[in-house]
Order: C-alpha cells, then structure tokens, then sequence
C-alpha cells in the first residue's frame, strides 16, 4: 500500500514535468495559432477578441497556471479547430481507444504466449526457424503500412464480397449500444444485442490485428527466450524426475516463471499501443484518441495537443503501474521478501 | 617407468582445448544463423544503395518535384521496374533516394542519442547524488509518454522538416541511451577494477569514461543497430501522417501516404515503399540479433 | 538377488561446434540389486551426473546422444520404452534427490501446491483439462492430499509441517528444502532413488543429518539407492559397493570397504592419499586435472597423472577385469600393483 502511494507522488511530478514540457514547446511555436484558427482574412478585433479569450496575452506563468488549474477541474479548455470544449471531446474518443488498444493487446497475448512457448518447447529446427522469422518480421513490419495493406487484401470485394468493414467503428445506420462502458463490443453484450455485437466486431477486428502485429512479434521472442532460459533450471530437471506430466511442467510452472519478463515488456507495450493507435485509428478512421491527436497536430491545435498529450502520459504510466503491481502478485519473492 | 610416458604426454594435465577467437566466434555465429547473415547482406544493400543513390537511380531527377504526366500511374514494367506515380514519376528511384533520406535520419539520430544520452547516464549513475537523481528525474519525465506520441507532438509544434524530424527523435531517443548507460553503470560501479583504478588515484571523471565506457560497448553496439531499424520505422510513420519530412522528398512513409489515395488499382505506389521500409528495418534487426549473439558469446 | 538396474556400455556423447564427436560416457557398466546401496565416486566432470540423468531419462537429447547401451531396470531396457511407459516408471520406479536444494522447487508455488500436483498426477506423461481439474475441485481429495503431504513431511523429521505447507521454497532454509525435495522423492515408493550428490550445496552439519536422513529411509521402506558423491568419507558410511568413475568410465568397483582398504586401481589410490587426514603430513593431490574428452584417444585416461604408467597404457582402454573377491579394475597393471590406501 505505501509502495502504491509512493508510486502515485512519483507520477504526479512526473505529469507535472511532462506538462511543463508540453507547455513550453507548444508556446514556443513560430506563428500565432490565433491567427490560424480564425483564417487569413480574421479582422484585428476578433484576433484581439480570440486571444483575450483564450487568455493567450497573458504572461506565460499565468497561463501555465490557468492550465493547470483548469485540467485538474477537468477543463482541458478550447480546440482551436472545432471551438468545442476539449474534455467533451475527449470523454467521446478516449472510450474507443481503450476498447481498440484492450483488445489489441489481448490479441497479442493470446497469440503472442502459445507460440512463444510452442517455438520454445518444440525442439525442431523448422518451429525454430519460423518462430524467429514471425518476431522480426512481426516487429520491423511498419504498422501504417501493413494496416493498410490488410485493409485492402481483407476488406476488398473479392469473389464479389465483402468481407471486413474498412473505416469506422460502426456502420452510419446503425446506432451504437446504450452506453455503460462506452466500449460497444462489452454495451451490445450487456444489451443482449448480439447482432450488434457481432456487426461491432467486425470492425474492430482489422484494427486491432494491424495493432497487435508489433507487440504480438515482442512477446513471442521474449517469452520463447525465457522458456528456453527455464528450461535448463534445476527444477525442471527435479520434476520431471519425479513425475510430473512434462505439459503440466511447461503450461504451470516454466511459463509462471517466464512471465515476468514478458510482463515488463507489457508494461513497454502499453507505449507502443498508444502510439501505434495513432497511426491505425487514421488509417482506419476509428473514432479514438489516436486520430483525435493526429487532427490536432496536423492543425495545431494546442490546447487539444497538449490535452491529448497529457492523456497519454497518464494512461502509460497507469499502464505501467498496472503492471508494476502485477509484477508483485505474479512473484510471491516480491510480495513476501522486504528488500 | 614414468620416464618413459613423459615423453609421449603432452602435458601433465593432458591435454587442454584450444581457446577462440574473437573472429572465429563471429564466423561461426554468422555460418550457424543464416538469418544474421541475412542480415548482414541487407544492411550492407542499402547501406550502398544509399550512398550512391543518385548514380544508380535510372531517373534520379524524379527524386523531386518534377512532373511528367504522360507517364503517370504506369504499372511495374521493364523500364520503370515500380512503375510511375500519380504525377509520372519514377518509383524505383524514389524508393532508392528516400534510402538516403531515411538512413540520415536514423544516423544523425543515434548519433546526437548516443553522444547526449550515454555521457548523461555515466555521469548520474557514477556521481549519484543530486546530479543522477536529477538527471534521471528528466529522464523519466521524457519517457513519460510513448516515443511517438512525443515525436509527433515536437514535430507538429516545431513544424514538420527534415532537420525537425531529427531534432524531436534525438530528444526522444537520447532517454533510452541515458538509462542504458545508467544501468550497466550502476552495476559495473562495484566492481573491483573500478576500485582498483580509484585506488590507484585516478580522478572520478577519468575513471567514469576510461574504464567504465569500453564495457558498454558491446551493449551499445547491438543497441544502436535495432534502434536504426526503430528511428527508420519512426520516421516513416511521421512521414505517413505528415508530420515528418515533406513532399516532395521522396520519403517512404510520404510515399506511403500518397499513394494510398490510389489504391487498390496502383497498388505498386504504396506497396514498394512500405516494403523497402520493411526489409531494411527486418535487415538491421537480424544484424543487431547476431551481434547480439557474437558479443554476448564472447563474454 | 536379481538386479534391480543394470546399465551396460553406456556410451553418451555430443557433436561440438566444430563438428567433432566428443565421448562423455565412454562405456559405463553398472549393477543395482533390490535394497543395495551403491556409491557412485569420482571428481567433478567424470560422467557422474550424465550417467544419473541417462537412468532417469532426462537427459538433454540434443544436444547429448545416448550412442549405445542399455539401461536395464527390472528387466526391461529403459532405452527401447516409449515416453509414456518410462514416464509411468517416475515416481514408482525411480525419483531423484538433487543436488541444488535451493533451486531444486520451483519459486513461485507453495509446498503444499507442488505436493498436490506430485501426487495426483505423478507418473503421467501428459495431464489433461478434465483430469487436472477433477482432484482440485474435490474437496475431500484436497483434504486426503493435505494430510498425506504432512504425513509425508514427517516422515523427513521436518519440524511443523502444517506450517512448511503454505511457505514458498526461498522460504526454507537449505536443510529444510533438502528435507522437502527427499519427502518428494519418496512420494511414489520407488523402489530406487538416485541421490546426485544432496548434501554438497550444505552446511556440513546439515550435509551430515541428510546424509543419515536418507539412509534411515531408504533402509526402511527396502529401497536402493544410487549415491552420487566426490566424497569418499560419505561413500564409505553410506554405501554397500562402490564405483569409481573417472573421465567416463567406471574404472574400479567392489565392495566398499574392501576397495578402500586396498584399492587396485591407481585413481582410486590417488582419490584415498588425497583424503586429508588429521596428522602433519601435507597434503597430497594428484597432480593435473581431468583430460579433454577428445584427446583421450586409445589408452587409459589416467596415464597422464598415472604414477604407474607404461608405455602399454597408452595403446588399449584398459577393460574392467576380475581382480577378485567380485571387484573389478580397469588397470593393465591392476594385478601386479599393490598400492597402499
């Protein structure tokens, strides 16, 4: 407990130092985003009018302040391109995002593990080979690339059909689930909608295969290194000298024990979900976090910029402490011995 | 009697195996892991490729802006072996000088990463105190969000260029290098050699890049190979979202982008670029897993 | 008696990175009797613990090669049984004591939890869905399992078992793990146990209470056992025969006290010379080191640090002969050496 609480004070100064450092360089931008937003042709007075109420002539502490004070009452202030509250936006996109990178990361663990441990325990050269050949390429694939390319290869019309959806979350005349989660594939569920359940999932499925190619590729070579580094351990060797059944050696007691590597590297991934999400919610058009960003950055829209930034760095560090406490319940070492 | 079988023996120990070399280790590791050699041939090919670009191209003024529209969306064919784009130009030599665009950024990156970062890590790991905890403290509010998410938002802010790029990448990289060193600092801190030399007077400075910097090496060697791979990767989905190098530099990932406009009938535009992408990335990665091998072999 | 376990030119070895053969086990002879004890002697890379791990069939194959041989237990050659059929001999056939008691269990499960999965599911090659669930939903199976593994835990005089249940393994100390892992061993009855050398990693005190630990046990439910040591003191307590092993091969066998009052076998002299001894006399070692497997070629492996070499050792591998009493020797000069103990 005193350990989460410490963790926490850690994250706060690190928020802190990351929205300083947000701040200033979004401050430091050549050009007046005033000015953009309101076109080439804004007269003087609605210059002056805009940038006096978005406090920009204020002094740059005053408005560090101002910022801060608002985002920790929840107001992430205006989008200078859609002039709409940022939190209303955020609270519609971020549900979707975490729907996306939830899966995705589930896709990867449960494709990710079982081929991991069976290229680590099939001794033959060919599972060998291929486990490998799979994690490079799985990890030097570039995502915006292969998103695209399963887009097309999938979702085309061949032999006169179609066979995924390509852009969006949900079909336009379709309407989304009552919202409980904000997740539709969990809301049509808890709706017992299943024909909306099944119609959701199939746009979320190309998604977050494109996500989960990457951290899919990680987990395998890592848990495959750690399995073969159990596998000379000492008690293996005891227990399957006594006789234990060698599936119950691998499945229970190599892979609880390979785990915390891979665990780590889960923390690492969370970073790559949210980034990737970037890259796949554009090419996707799925209505998340991710594409949210990349309209703003592509606008400069720097309330929104540093909103969704500050988000993000949240989430991670969520993410990571997550897995930090995972870390201590996967190993009873952590738990019970007092460093 | 054992007069006469000293003679005959080799030692008194019997005989001793023979000690490897360095270059015998990475012989074999190479022989005995094709894919490291795989490696090794691909990072060399575009390594070249990328150096003489330009004289190799069949139309290296297409690497610009130039525009030719009797030739344009032309499939892959004898003279233009990736076809033609949407305004007629030749993919093939775009592919070939967006090597050298994608190689700079990765180099310059990993150079001003290392020569930030490192130093940093050596210096907080080995003076501790409240200069390590400090730098570290950076260190981690950098690292506070995914790498992407950061380099996009630099780039964006600072507006998206060839030397911006480099800029907000090397700001976000340099963290890896300085916990990195930080690291492998911290644990080789203790060891006797070390405190042998601050036995022997040697100033704190000295001994922090003398004997503790040759250790890294090898560590850093396969590092700074797979992370060519990543920053090439980075840099090609900037590009892809805009926020990276501008058209009309023949980028990949922009050509990525503009090309997916065109799909599914020139499909040529978006699959050569993001295959060259790949294998490069794929070629660095297999190299950097074989060093891997050979270094840690060796120790 | 008919043998329990016989093991006959045993011959393992491995393909090194250049290609070469490379002989670990150059032929092992060895012969098991129902409630025997016998001592398997020699230095650290000997062949000691490849022939322990060959018998009990977890061998790494690959990269080791059994390359002939046979491993007789009861009668039916371990080498020729399909996995499942030797898998089912674990536990009721034969078990180990390890070495590393420490690192013997695995860290992240209870006592209690690798007890459970021991004995419900020994012997199996593979355990089902089914299978693995029906025993841990059971609760008087987990009840009856519980009271076994305490029953079991005092068996080897640990103190408070129901307490050692719930511990984690880094939670005992080295004694009480050892203690645990020859409660393990003992779990399916076997009829044999190989102990690869269980009090090394141990205080000698300890070292000393396990060493007596095992015998009582092993005396009194009637098994055999295989004891792996490089401790001749501990051969000598523990053991009815011993064999001498060095650089592959059994090169002198008998019963123990009689091959260690009079040794026929220039090693078994050299190891017994090397035993320190209260009195001011230094230390005496034998000089060198084990030989690289590969170079060994046709004669002894012993004629380097050999004081009675001849020329004559170096041209045949020296076959186990009869010297006597029911003790062999693989010496040509076996019958003419007299050496002192």
């Amino acid at each position: 407990m005193r350990f989460v609480v410490r963790r926490l004070g850690e994250l706060i100064i690190v928020m802190v130092g990351l929205s300083l450092l947000i701040f200033a360089i979004s401050r430091l931008l050549p050009g007046d985003p005033v000015r953009t937003a309101l076109g080439e042709n804004a007269r003087p007075e609605q210059i002056a009018q805009l940038t006096q109420e978005m406090g920009l002539d204020r002094p740059y502490p005053v408005q560090y302040w101002r910022m801060m004070v608002g985002i920790a009452k929840g107001d992430f202030g205006v989008s200078l391109s859609t002039f709409r509250p940022i939190a209303g936006d955020l609270a519609i996109f971020l549900p979707a995002s975490i729907e996306l990178a939830i899966l995705a990361m589930g896709v990867s663990i449960l494709v990710g593990v079982p081929l991991g441990v069976m290229t680590a325990v099939r001794r033959n050269k060919l599972s060998d080979s291929i486990g490998r050949a799979l994690a490079f390429a799985g990890v030097a694939v570039p995502v915006f690339w292969f998103a695209l390319m399963i887009q097309q290869l999938l979702a085309t019309n061949w032999a006169g059909m179609r066979w995924l959806p390509t852009v969006g979350r949900i079909h336009v005349d379709r309407k989304a689930p009552p919202e409980v989660t904000g997740a539709y594939l969990i809301d049509s569920l808890l709706a017992f909608d299943f024909s909306l359940f099944w119609h959701v999932s199939g746009f979320i499925v190309l998604p977050a295969v494109a996500l989960a190619v990457s951290p899919m590729a990680m987990i395998l070579r890592l848990l495959r290194a750690s399995m073969l580094d159990e596998m000379g351990k000492d008690y293996v060797l005891t227990a399957r000298a006594n006789g234990m059944p060698s599936n119950l050696i691998t499945y229970k007691y190599m892979l609880r024990n390979a785990f915390s590597a891979t665990l780590t590297i889960i923390g690492l991934l969370f970073g790559y979900f949210i980034g990737g999400a970037f890259i796949v919610e554009t090419v996707f058009s799925w209505p998340g976090i991710g594409r949210y960003g990349v309209r703003a950055l592509q606008l400069k829209d720097f309330n929104a910029i540093v909103a969704v930034t500050l988000i993000v760095g949240l989430g991670y560090a969520a993410a990571n402490t997550l897995v930090t406490l995972a870390y201590g319940w996967l190993d009873p070492r952590l738990r019970l011995q007092r460093k | 009697m054992t007069d006469a079988l000293k003679s005959t023996s080799v030692l008194e120990d019997g005989p001793v195996s023979e000690r490897v070399s360095a270059t015998r280790v990475a012989i074999e590791t190479l022989r005995r892991s094709p894919l490291s050699l795989v490696g090794l041939v691909i990072v060399v090919f575009v390594i070249l490729v990328a150096i003489f670009g330009p004289w190799i191209a069949p139309f290296p003024e297409d690497a610009g802006a130039s525009v030719n529209f009797a030739k344009r969306l032309k499939p892959p064919s004898a003279e233009h072996w990736f076809g033609t784009d949407v305004v007629g130009r030749d993919v093939l030599s775009r592919v070939i000088i967006g090597s050298q665009i994608s190689l700079t950024i990765a180099l310059f990156v990993i150079v001003f990463a290392v020569l930030i970062g490192v130093p940093l890590g050596v210096i907080a790991a080995y003076f501790g105190g409240g200069l390590g905890g400090g730098i570290m403290r950076i260190n981690e509010v950098f690292l506070a969000i995914p790498s992407l998410v950061f380099v996009l938002a630099v780039s964006s802010l600072l507006g998206p260029s060839l030397p911006v790029v480099i800029i907000a990448i090397s700001l976000a990289w340099w963290t890896w290098y300085a916990r990195l060193a930080y690291g492998e600092v911290l644990s080789i801190k203790q060891e006797q050699f070390v405190e042998a030399a601050q036995v022997s007077g040697a100033s704190k400075m000295r001994i922090a890049f003398r004997e503790i910097l040759p250790n890294l090496t090898s560590v850093l060697i396969v590092k700074v190979t797979l992370d060519i791979g990543y920053v090439i990767l980075l840099g090609a989905s900037l590009g892809y979202l805009g926020l990276g190098v501008q058209p009309p530099e023949p980028e990949w990932g922009i050509m990525v982008a503009e090309g997916r406009e065109q799909l599914p009938d020139a499909w040529w535009l978006t699959t050569f670029p993001g295959l060259a992408v790949f294998v490069t990335v794929m070629g660095f990665n297999l190299l950097g897993d074989g060093l891997n091998d050979i270094l840690g072999a060796r120790q | 008696m008919t043998a329990l376990l016989e093991v006959e030119g045993l011959e393992i070895g491995f393909t090194d990175a250049d290609g070469a053969e490379v002989t670990l086990l150059r032929g092992i002879d060895l012969a098991l009797r129902e409630r025997e004890v016998i001592a398997l002697v020699g230095e650290s890379g000997c062949g000691k613990s490849i022939t322990a791990k060959a018998i009990l069939g977890v061998l790494a194959q690959p990269p080791l090669r059994i390359k002939r041989g046979a491993i007789r237990f009861q009668g039916r050659d371990l080498l020729k049984l399909p996995a499942a059929a030797y898998h089912a001999l674990r536990g009721p056939g034969f078990t180990l004591v390890p070495q590393h008691p420490l690192s013997s269990l695995n860290p992240m499960f209870t006592v209690e939890q690798q007890f459970f999965d021991l004995m419900n599911y020994q012997g199996r090659a593979r355990v089902g869905f089914v299978d693995y669930w029906k025993p841990r939903l059971s609760a008087t199976r987990r009840r009856d399992t519980r009271e076994r593994t305490i029953a079991a835990l005092r068996e080897v005089s640990l103190p408070a078992p129901e307490e050692i249940l719930g511990r984690y393994p880094f939670q005992l100390s080295g004694g009480m793990s050892q203690r645990v892992l020859i409660a393990m061993a003992l779990l399916g009855s076997p009829k044999m146990v190989i102990a690869d050398e269980p009090g090394t990693a141990l205080d000698v005190t300890i070292e000393s209470q396990i060493n007596d630990l095992l015998r009582e046990r092993v005396e009194a439910r009637g098994m055999a056992m295989i004891y792996i040591t490089h401790d001749l003191g501990i051969a000598s307590e523990l053991a009815d025969r011993v064999y001498v092993m060095y650089a592959g091969r059994v090169v002198e066998e008998g019963a123990t006290h009689e091959v260690f009052n009079a040794p026929r076998h220039p090693y078994t002299a050299g190891l017994l010379k090397a035993v320190p001894k209260v009195s001011n006399e230094p230390f005496a070692g034998i000089k060198g080191t084990l030989p690289d497997p590969k170079a060994i070629g046709g004669g002894c492996a012993f004629r380097w640090r050999c004081p009675y070499a001849t020329a004559a050792c170096e041209g045949v591998v020296p076959p186990l002969v009869d010297v006597g009493d029911g003790r062999r020797a693989a010496c040509v000069r076996a019958t003419e050496l007299t050496l002192a103990a």
